[in-house]
């Protein structure tokens, strides 16, 4: 078992390390920079909405889902108030509602 | 001291902070997330020490579900540093993204920050970068206060109760999802921003259902990140 999670323990360090580290001194192309700029959001934007959407393994667009609703909320309140905290608590809120009315 | 050097300690400490305090409601997810986690990992036959050493040395929340789902269905070790392997690639597009940011690191300094990068820190790290630049101190207490979350959280739930229960029922997992958003609306500011987020969400929906583990979010962002700067081009 040691071994195991030594073995998963390395490659894991690896894949954090080897770009952070390789990526400092290379001179990237310009067109590789501004991918750059853009990859956080592709990276962030699929990470969240799988999430919101898919419930059990299915697309599930409905008033019903309560964490599609919530992300909703975050988004606008974000879009309003441009605040991490804001957009997190008026989510955590409509959850906390939502879980209580359905 | 110089005062140059003052003030650049002054700094650092303040990015320490502030690293520390915009970790925090991460910390908190993450912890509720791991809660889950320890549990599993008993059930699976871990002891109490290769649960904790699993969650400290790896630190990856979505390959340690992995294995431990796989070593109760008694798949080979191979197999399951492979999947580890695979389920993380996306560290290396994360990677690459802070580094030009950390030029100024020493090498041995960045050995260490490097074991702090998760989806999590990565998304507050990159962000803070992008508006005031690059800071180590900044990165390493964002890598802290989420490896405190979930390193916390299986010294508690491997202990082999489940204190919470389900962690939905309270809506504490929705916070990985508020702070993203919180993180990634601000971002959107012209077309090829708006376009890479579009395409990146509807891509990972799509194939999410038919892409095994999450290397569905390496596709979808990189293809995102083509879409944006073909819109960029066209402008």
């Amino acid at each position: 078992m040691v071994l195991m999670i030594t073995g998963m323990a390395v490659v894991t360090y690896l894949t954090r390390f080897s770009f952070l580290y390789l990526f400092r001194s290379i001179a990237l192309p310009d067109a590789v920079l501004r991918g750059f700029r853009l990859l956080p959001i592709g990276i962030s934007a699929a990470m969240i909405t799988p999430g919101l959407i898919i419930a059990d393994g299915q697309i599930f667009i409905h008033w019903q889902n309560v964490y599609l609703i919530a992300g909703i909320v975050s988004v606008m309140v974000a879009l309003r108030w441009k605040s991490m905290f804001a957009s997190l608590g008026a989510g955590l809120v409509v959850i906390l509602i939502l879980n209580v009315v359905l | 001291m110089s005062i140059a050097t003052a003030t650049q300690t002054h700094s650092r400490k303040a990015d320490f902070v502030s690293g520390l305090r915009e970790g925090f409601p991460l910390a908190v997810s993450i912890f509720a997330y791991g809660l889950v986690f320890g549990f599993l990992a008993r059930q699976a036959g871990l002891t109490y020490f290769d649960a904790l050493l699993m969650s400290g040395v790896v630190f990856a929340g979505s390959s340690q579900f992995a294995a431990v789902a796989m070593i109760s269905a008694d798949v080979g070790v191979g197999q399951i540093i492979t999947a580890t392997l695979l389920l993380n690639l996306r560290h290396l597009l994360m990677g690459a993204s802070l580094a030009p940011y950390l030029q100024k690191t020493k090498p041995w300094k960045l050995a260490l920050l490097a074991h702090g990068l998760n989806d999590e820190s990565y998304a507050l790290t990159i962000s803070r970068f992008q508006r005031h630049g690059g800071s180590a101190a900044y990165f390493l207490a964002v890598g802290i206060a989420t490896f405190i979350g979930w390193f916390g959280s299986t010294v508690v739930s491997a202990a082999g109760v489940n204190f919470l229960g389900d962690p939905k029922r309270l809506g504490l997992d929705y916070a990985f999802y508020g702070v993203f958003i919180g993180l990634l609306v601000p971002q959107l500011k012209d077309r090829p921003t708006v376009a890479a987020a579009a395409t990146g969400a509807v891509t990972a929906v799509l194939a999410a259902r038919f892409i095994p583990g999450n290397l569905y979010i390496i596709i979808a962002a990189l293809i995102a990140v083509i879409v944006g700067m073909v819109t960029e081009g066209a402008r």
